[in-house]
This record gives structure tokens, C-alpha cells and sequence, in this order.
């Protein structure tokens, strides 16, 4: 069943349709997140902020085709909150030792980890640009969504987003460079 | 710098964990309002997870009626086990890699008016909660399937706790595995409640009115003596 017949069923109130939509793009918006935040248990709450969201304004909002690229809209949403949110209270975060999964097997919690210290270290080095271009660069790299799309969903015209994503792309490959020096 | 490295995936039961929470946040259906899920995620054990369609008794009586001892199986028995498969039967998922819905009735648990129904397989767990007025199911599984007891007497991940939305007439269910070599489970609370749990076909069932987790099992042997204690998980 189609995104969109599936979400006909949604706005008139039906939770398993809706869970189906969740099962189709939890993954793809669990994995937007993780890359966001470098967080393993905090992407996984956002996947549940986001849909919980997009829930609350299925009857609001009226979207074309696939959910895929309304889900993004959120999910950038909730993690510019988050990030927001972290950054108010990063002096304090500053000393919270980073967190484990200690109630797992050891064989995910090393995935999990090893899955945050990539993602972190490209965050790092994505802080570099001006938030704009950075998510613009983000939303290019890690979703399929064409540039129409993501000028749409940013609210800036295409030719803005083409602009933000060369230069963005140019200063990554600076650190690229610098990498490989 | 490549800024999309290869990620897991987040583990398919973990999702399950999140939709059944999720849809059943969202679900407008009074009978799936009424009691929640209370068990925070972080608590589950890794590989195994509580899936659930949500209900319980509208009955209070359900709730007030409750014995620490389990009732005989009465007139009552069959047409629960029967509206219970009923349900189960409608339970469904569509998730990867889901373990499969148990089907044997392993445990019939009564007390008052309440009946409890465990089913079992090899990769899940389900219970069945049923009143005159209403029923659900809570459960839990791995697809990799249930390690057997061995030389083990008791096993058990912990009790689930369950609550109306707002908080009261919380419920505590505990299901186990058991050796055969076990008569008699007593299981002892934080607070104080003793509660003799229902034993067929190597499993335990039992459920008592309080939000406080079981700490203590004892183990009885068929003749009455005492086999040996053993701690119970924090859920």
C-alpha cells in the first residue's frame, strides 16, 4: 500500500495505518537523526518525537507522494530543538561522561559506540560551517531528496540551495585535503 | 572526510518497542487508553522486548478482587482461554524478524475475576488479561528463541508493570521459567505481598495489585521443601 493511501487511513484516525508508516521510515529517520546528534539513545527518542508530530498535524498538513521528505522536515526540526536545548545546558553536559549502553550485549554496545564516534567526528567537523549550508549539505548527503525538494522543505529558493551546497562542499573537501596531509 | 559513514540499523525489536509504544500513545480506542505500558525501554534486556496490544478490565472489581493465592479453574476457564486464542490469533506484526506468536497455553492463572493466560513458543511469551469485561495481551520474545532452562530451576526477566493512564491501580505480571523439580513459586514484593504463582508445562504466572517489583522467589519442591531462593530482575 502506497504512502499517500496509507495516510488517507491516518488522517481519519487509524494508529495501525499510522504504524505502518513508521515501520516503512523509522529506519531512514532514526539513521537522519543518529547523524545529527551522534547520540544512539537520543536519535532513537527523536524517531519517536517525530512521529509523534507528524501525528499531531496529520490533519493539518497535506503532503504529496512518499512521507519520506515530511518525516526530514521534522526530524530537522526536533534536532535543531535538541540541539538548541544541548547547547543551553552544554556546561553542565560538559561534565556528564558519555553514555553506555551498559544494559546490553557487548557486541551492540561496541557497534553503538563505534557508530557515535564516526558520526561525531563528522559532526564536529560539519560545526565548521554556517548552519545553513550545513543543512543543506546534510539533508543532500543524507537523504534522497532531490535539491527542489529540499529548497521546499527549508523554505529557500533551489538556487540557494545550490549555492549553500557547493560551498559547503568545498569546505569539506578542504578538510578532506587537510585529512590526507 | 566522509560525512555519511555506513550505520547500523536501530535493531528491529527495538523498533517494535517504539511503534507499540507509539501506536498505542496515539490510538484514540478507549480500551487502549486505559492501561499503559509502563516499563521504561532502557530496562529491557537486549534481545528481548515486550510487544503489546493494551488493554485491561474496565471491571474495578478485576483489580479489587484479586487473591495471593490462585483460585481453582472454574466454569469461567474455557470460554477466557477461548476469547484469548481469539485474540492472539488477531495479533499481528509485520516487522522483520518479529519473533513468532506463541500458541500453546502453558499457564491459566485466575484469581477473582481476573484470568491470565500465558501462551508460549520458542521465541515468545504472551499474556493474556481477561475479564468479564474486557481482555489484552502483554508479552515478550527474541527471534533468536528462548534458551532452554538446563540445569536451572527458575528464570525469569523480571515483572512488567502496567498502570491506567493516569498512574493508579498499577498491576505487576510475572511470568518464568521453572524445572520440573519445582512444586511451589512464592514470590515476595518490596512491599511485603506474598504471592504464590501458578505453575504448567515449566513456566510460572502470576500478577498482584501493586506498582512495587518482585525481589525474591522461593522454590518449593513437590514434597514442600524448600529448593532454594533466587534474586529477581529490576524491570
Amino acid at each position: 500500500m502506497a504512502d499517500e493511501e496509507l495516510r488517507g487511513q491516518v488522517r481519519a484516525g487509524n494508529g495501525e495505518a499510522f504504524g505502518r508508516l513508521f515501520e516503512r521510515h523509522a529506519q531512514a529517520v532514526f539513521a537522519y537523526c543518529l547523524r545529527r546528534t551522534g547520540t544512539w539513545a537520543v536519535a532513537e527518542d527523536l524517531v519517536s518525537v517525530v512521529f509523534m508530530e507528524t501525528w499531531r498535524k496529520r490533519t493539518s498538513v497535506v503532503v504529496e507522494g512518499s512521507l519520506l521528505p515530511w518525516l526530514y522536515s521534522v526530524a530537522l526540526g526536533v534536532t535543531r530543538n535538541h540541539q538548541r536545548s544541548r547547547t543551553r545546558y552544554k556546561a553542565a553536559l560538559g561534565k556528564v561522561p558519555p553514555h553506555h549502553a551498559d544494559d546490553d550485549h557487548a557486541d551492540d554496545v561496541a557497534r553503538r559506540v563505534d557508530a557515535e564516534a564516526r558520526t561525531r567526528a563528522v559532526i564536529a567537523e560539519l560545526e565548521k560551517l554556517p548552519a545553513g549550508d550545513r543543512e543543506v549539505l546534510e539533508m543532500s548527503a543524507w537523504s534522497d531528496l532531490s535539491q527542489a525538494q529540499i529548497a521546499e522543505l527549508l523554505g529557500i529558493p533551489v538556487g540557494t540551495v545550490k549555492s549553500r551546497l557547493a560551498r559547503a562542499q568545498r569546505t569539506v573537501r578542504g578538510a578532506l585535503v587537510e585529512e590526507a596531509l | 572526510m566522509n560525512i555519511s559513514p555506513d550505520l547500523p540499523q536501530l535493531d528491529p525489536m527495538r523498533l517494535q518497542v517504539r511503534k507499540d509504544a507509539l501506536v498505542n500513545e496515539i490510538s484514540t480506542k478507549p480500551f487502549r487508553r486505559w492501561w499503559r505500558f509502563a516499563v521504561p525501554a532502557t530496562a529491557l534486556v537486549a534481545a528481548v522486548v515486550t510487544t503489546l496490544v493494551l488493554w485491561t478490565p474496565t471491571n474495578p472489581n478485576a483489580y479489587a478482587s484479586w487473591t495471593a493465592e490462585p483460585r481453582a479453574p472454574g466454569a469461567d476457564t474455557e470460554a477466557a482461554i477461548a476469547d484469548c486464542r481469539e485474540m492472539l490469533g488477531e495479533h499481528h506484526t509485520t516487522m522483520p524478524n518479529a519473533p513468532a506468536t506463541p500458541t500453546e497455553v502453558s499457564v491459566v492463572d485466575q484469581r477473582g475475576s481476573m484470568t491470565l493466560v500465558l501462551f508460549t513458543g520458542p521465541e515468545a511469551q504472551m499474556e493474556c488479561l481477561h475479564t468479564p469485561d474486557g481482555h489484552g495481551l502483554a508479552g515478550s520474545g527474541t527471534a533468536k528463541g528462548f534458551e532452554p532452562l538446563g540445569d536451572e530451576l527458575f528464570r525469569s526477566f523480571g515483572a512488567s508493570l502496567h498502570s491506567q493512564r493516569d498512574g493508579s491501580k498499577p498491576v505487576r505480571i510475572l511470568s518464568g521459567m521453572v524445572s520440573p523439580k519445582v512444586g511451589k513459586v512464592l514470590i515476595g514484593t518490596k512491599d511485603g505481598l506474598k504471592v504464590t504463582a501458578t505453575i504448567g508445562k515449566g513456566w510460572i504466572l502470576a500478577w498482584w495489585p501493586s506498582r512495587e517489583d518482585a525481589t525474591l522467589v522461593t522454590l518449593y519442591d513437590h514434597a514442600g521443601n524448600v529448593l532454594g531462593t533466587e534474586p529477581l530482575p529490576s524491570r
